[in-house]
């Protein structure tokens, strides 16, 4: 279903609670993708893991139960006041 | 917002003094901007998301510019509160690490060759530019902290310290429960990694003008993908995580990590007893990838990191946490503990680990 707001106002989070951001007006032709590139430097979410390697992170919708695919639209996936959650796909350890 | 009106760069140097090269820098100031918030808070200063940081080089008698001893932070509250604190050179040690990485493979170190690293700031006389994507805009929202007011004194008292501590750091008191609970998944994983998140409370005390940390339980990470050396955390992780901590119902909040290392693993069971005792790799420590991860998903200063290791003599525990803005072993108090708990840890072992151990038997 298409949102009939040509814009919303969304939250976001980091996993850990520990960074939130609003995000005003975003258009309702936005990819979650477009999104999520905005997003996570303003988060201040590293992008690459320790060997440089992009890190995966994934937006998380709980008010559906899902993550979101990139390619999604945002008035088609979203409605207004939205929650995201980022997920980043990490390593920890010896690692080598 | 972060602002610095200086470009940082990291010099290298022989150990004789002739010089290796120069690399800019494009300092991540959010570890600083943390440990000036835990500074604000600890005050009992409130912490919204109106508030501005400035950056500024720290020159002395000794280190004259453009050299510098580290940079200066200063927290600037509504309301005309600021927070100001002193972060060292070494704030830069990782960028250090890689910028010493291009060296070699540019041939002008070789590996394994000592060098030296300083700070040079200069003044910027770029303005900066502020990028818009021109489709919506995002404001950075402090996101709340909830604390709960107790009393300091009271946690003392029932609980045992451990572990490197600092008069400076914020106390954090683990039960002996989560400590057991970290070494029975620890050696139930045997050779893999495995991990889970530390959950809790923050704590206030306003007349001792103190906040400190409270676990309450460590949540088993699952869906995991565990390897001898590494463990990752998948976005089904922390799906799973997130709706453990929302079943209990307690208020509970991520606080920090746990992870452990199979160190008797690592090493080559071919190595002599006596070197595998002295083997880096049978300690406590937090590598690269434990640093990335901690300020990834834990950025905030009061975060902390749980690190179970597997030895030949047994299990060992050690936590890391933010101090000026870099990663640090630190002690903590165990609550319920009938005696200290014997700790030592490093990070980066791999730098210690002068010789390697042999990789086929004999």
């Amino acid at each position: 279903m298409i949102n009939l707001h040509p814009v919303l106002n969304l939250f976001a989070t980091d996993v850990s609670g520990q960074r939130r951001v609003n995000l005003r007006g975003v258009r309702s032709d936005t990819t979650v993708g477009e999104l999520m590139d905005e997003l996570l430097p303003r988060l201040n979410l590293q992008r690459t893991d320790a060997n440089g390697q992009p890190m995966p992170v994934a937006a998380r919708l709980d008010r559906e139960g899902r993550h979101l695919h990139r390619s999604e639209l945002v008035g088609e996936a979203l409605r207004d006041k939205d929650e995201l959650v980022l997920h980043p796909q990490i390593m920890a350890g010896r690692g080598r | 917002m972060t602002r610095s009106a200086h470009r940082f760069h990291l010099e290298f140097l022989t150990p004789q003094g002739q010089t290796l090269g120069q690399l800019p820098l494009t300092p991540d100031w959010e570890p600083a901007l943390e440990s000036l918030k835990l500074a604000a808070r600890r005050r009992g200063l409130v912490v919204n998301g109106h508030h501005a940081t400035e950056i500024e080089p720290v020159h002395s008698e000794q280190v004259a510019a453009p050299l510098c001893a580290g940079f200066r932070g200063t927290l600037r509250l509504p309301g005309g509160a600021t927070v100001v604190e002193d972060f060292t050179f070494t704030y830069f040690r990782r960028e250090a690490r890689a910028g010493s990485g291009e060296l070699v493979s540019s041939g002008k170190l070789k590996e394994g060759e000592q060098y030296l690293y300083r700070l040079v700031a200069f003044a910027d006389t770029v303005p900066a530019v502020v990028r818009t994507n021109g489709r919506f805009a995002v404001e950075v929202d402090e996101a709340p902290v909830d604390v709960r007011e107790t009393r300091l004194s009271d946690w003392l008292a029932r609980a045992l310290p451990c572990g490197p501590a600092l008069a400076t750091d914020f106390p954090v008191f683990i039960p002996q429960s989560v400590l057991a609970e970290s070494a029975t998944l620890a050696e139930a994983a045997g050779a893999k990694e495995t991990g889970g998140v530390l959950i809790g409370h923050l704590h206030q005390d306003h007349a001792a003008r103190e906040l400190f940390v409270e676990v309450t339980a460590l949540v088993p990470a699952r869906h995991t993908e565990a390897e001898l050396t590494k463990l990752t955390f998948t976005d089904a992780t922390w799906t799973d995580s997130r709706n453990a901590v929302a079943l209990r119902r307690a208020g509970e909040q991520f606080v920090g990590w746990q992870h452990s290392h199979p160190g008797k693993f690592f090493c080559n069971p071919a190595c002599p007893p006596e070197r595998r005792k002295t083997c880096p790799l049978m300690r406590d420590f937090f590598s690269d990838e434990d640093v990335t991860f901690h300020r990834t998903v834990f950025p905030r200063a009061s975060s902390i990191a749980l690190v179970t290791t597997i030895t030949d003599e047994g299990l060992q525990h050690a936590l890391f946490g933010w101090r000026g803005g870099v990663i640090h072993q630190r002690g903590f108090h165990v609550v319920g503990a009938q005696q200290p708990v014997a700790v030592e840890a490093t990070i980066n072992p791999e730098k210690d680990h002068a010789s390697p151990c042999p990789t086929k038997s004999p």
